[in-house]
């Protein structure tokens, strides 16, 4: 059987490489001789020298990871009033007897309706991890058994669930899902992390309009249609894409909140 | 066929070479990460997994680039010729960086979710031919078939199955995975204000590259045929035709010694005319192992020496020394009033061209 090879030896019956006739030729099968080596070795460490001045000059480029945290095997139980719509919300009073809303998501690229719709407007306790950005808040519900309860009798007042209306606003931004803006990605916005961030929206997890330049002030809108309710498929051309958009402006206990029309969308 | 070829042969420079290979990419993502954390604002912090999927999409851009950029450069300089040695395994190592790449990018953004992760790719953008919606994911995806495809048919074997100009020409295709992944930047961060810096980067570097092949190019083309026969194909006159039946060489004694001078027939390859002491000989300038430039070769130990792999051939007949059975073509020379001049036909590989001596006469 004949195997082949990917480079040619010195042939068996040759004497030793008469080196000096060969001049600067280089010859990958034989002994370069000490000077040469050497040589090599200087080339190469001038290449490493190039390849580390490239990635020193790309590696800051383009980013705006933002401040977001997560930490997944941080898990801790939070008790509170479940609010449904527009996404599934866990509203409590902290120790300083602030109000606290954080969005619920689930450990992986899914929202968590279908499995709290039962819980709506109740009091219930919920494990996860906490994912936080700017002082906006979702938890990572982690879905194992018993990971929400209900806790005693208490429901929320019809009042708990309206939002208090701030104006018109004109904005310019982009529309993101909740869990990758606020920390489970960094970064977690741009064109690159567009079909993540499709992918997101269309397992069900809550969607953000994030106004401002990317790497800039940025402001963070829980982003719903017209009629307060979320977004149908009809939106997901516009997600990480630089859009404007005009909306009204809401405040619902600490979260902004924006209402617009997908037809008031345009990309910019 | 019954010869002791053995499947690879490494040698200590093969094993350096790829060791280098390995520094420069550790060295590279080293300083990619550290940098880019050093540019973090207060508080902010870039996620592990992103890190390493940026740092390796950046490294094997650069291979890449670099892979290319070797073979220009060892026609401009000598001094890059080393690099061109087991640049297939540059080629490879790239590969293995981008399939890093991909794997974390199919895991991260296209994993966690209640669907499998290659479905994920396909379907979670909408179809529009918006230019910001243009999947450039399957750019990079295309990119990285190509590149899987060129390191698996990488190795001699598949080389002598295909033919050298088969190989060749699919092994070209490095030029369109280039293209890709070039796209894959393209329709990704370029189109994002913030990330336009780091497109620049890549854009410029293509650019570049594009350059330093055209004017490689050109340069060959000038040099096989003077300024007026480089005119005629700048003006797209490719068949233009000359009339010689043999071609001038020059004077003998102006071809060093060991070394050779190159001539360009009207069609075909150029042809390589060595001397070796008092002997003069002609034989194809296009090595059968992978289109090295014989004549920028030396004769090392009586043999011609292909200066990218080292292959040799005896100068008399294009044989390779035993036990190896490799043949070149060689041609016919003749020696009129103290010029030289080769017979533009090439004669069957292998058989042994008539010798002509400096001093006179020949065989």
């Amino acid at each position: 059987m004949k195997r082949w090879m990917t480079d040619r030896a010195p042939p068996p019956y040759a004497p030793p490489l008469n080196l000096g006739p060969r001049g600067d030729l280089f010859v990958g099968w034989a002994d370069p001789g000490v000077a040469t080596r050497r040589n090599l070795l200087l080339k190469g460490l001038g290449l490493a020298v190039a390849g580390g001045a490239a990635a020193a000059i790309a590696g800051p480029l383009g980013f705006a990871p933002g401040a977001g945290r997560w930490n997944p095997s941080a898990i801790k139980s939070w008790s509170g009033l479940l609010i449904l719509d527009p996404y599934p919300t866990l509203v409590w009073r902290d120790d300083s007897g602030a109000d606290q809303a954080a969005l619920l998501g689930c450990p992986d690229k899914c929202g968590v309706r279908a499995q709290v719709e039962q819980f709506a407007d109740r009091a219930v306790t919920i494990r996860g991890s906490l994912i936080e950005r700017s002082g906006l808040k979702m938890i990572a519900a982690t879905l194992e058994p018993g990971w929400i309860k209900p806790q005693g009798a208490e429901t929320a007042s019809p009042a708990a669930a309206v939002p208090t209306p701030l104006g018109t606003v004109n904005l310019q931004g982009e529309l993101m899902d909740a869990k990758c803006w606020l920390g489970a990605m960094r970064p977690g916005e741009g064109l690159t992390h567009r079909s993540c961030a499709i992918l997101c929206v269309r397992m069900g997890l809550p969607m953000l309009f994030v106004a401002g330049p990317p790497g800039g002030r940025r402001r963070a809108f829980v982003a719903v249609d017209q009629n307060g309710a979320p977004f149908d498929e009809s939106v997901l051309p516009f997600v990480a894409d630089p859009v404007r958009v005009s909306g009204q402006a809401l405040s619902w206990r600490g979260w902004p909140r924006l209402s617009f029309p997908v037809s008031a969308l345009s990309r910019l | 066929m019954a010869h002791g070829y053995v499947a690879i042969q490494w040698n200590r420079l093969k094993v350096w070479y790829d060791l280098g290979i390995l520094v420069l990419a550790v060295v590279f993502i080293a300083l990619f990460v550290a940098a880019q954390n050093l540019s973090l604002g207060p508080g902010e912090s870039v996620h592990p997994v992103q890190t390493a999927l940026r740092a390796t999409g950046a490294c094997a851009f650069f291979l890449l680039t670099l892979t290319l950029a070797i073979g220009p450069l060892a026609r401009l300089a000598r001094f890059f010729a080393p690099l061109l040695y087991n640049r297939r395994h540059l080629g490879v190592a790239t590969c293995l960086t981008a399939l890093v790449h991909a794997g974390l990018v199919m895991v991260w953004y296209f994993g966690f979710a209640k669907l499998n992760p290659a479905l994920a790719l396909l379907i979670s953008r909408p179809l529009s031919l918006q230019a910001t919606n243009l999947p450039f994911e399957l750019a990079g995806l295309a990119a990285l078939s190509i590149l899987v495809l060129l390191a698996a048919t990488s190795h001699d074997y598949w080389q002598r199955v295909l033919t050298p100009l088969r190989w060749k020409r699919l092994h070209m295709a490095v030029y369109a995975a280039y293209g890709l992944v070039v796209a894959h930047v393209a329709f990704g961060p370029l189109l994002t204000p913030s990330q336009s810096l780091f497109s620049a980067v890549v854009l410029s570097s293509a650019g570049a590259l594009a350059v330093l092949h055209l004017f490689t190019g050109l340069r060959e083309v000038w040099r096989d045929w003077g300024s007026e026969r480089a005119e005629h194909f700048l003006a797209g006159e490719s068949r233009w035709k000359g009339s010689e039946a043999w071609l001038e060489v020059g004077r003998p004694q102006d071809i060093p010694d060991g070394r050779a001078v190159m001539v360009s027939p009207e069609y075909g390859e150029r042809i390589a005319v060595f001397r070796d002491g008092d002997a003069l000989y002609a034989v194809t300038n296009v090595c059968p192992h992978q289109n090295g430039p014989l004549g920028e070769g030396r004769i090392v130990d009586g043999c011609i020496t292909c200066p990218w792999h080292g292959w040799q051939f005896r100068p008399g007949d294009g044989v390779s020394p035993p036990p190896y059975e490799e043949k070149v073509a060689t041609y016919r020379l003749k020696l009129q009033d103290g010029t030289l001049y080769v017979r533009p036909e090439p004669m069957a590989p292998g058989s042994q061209a008539p010798v002509v001596l400096m001093s006179g006469g020949g065989t």
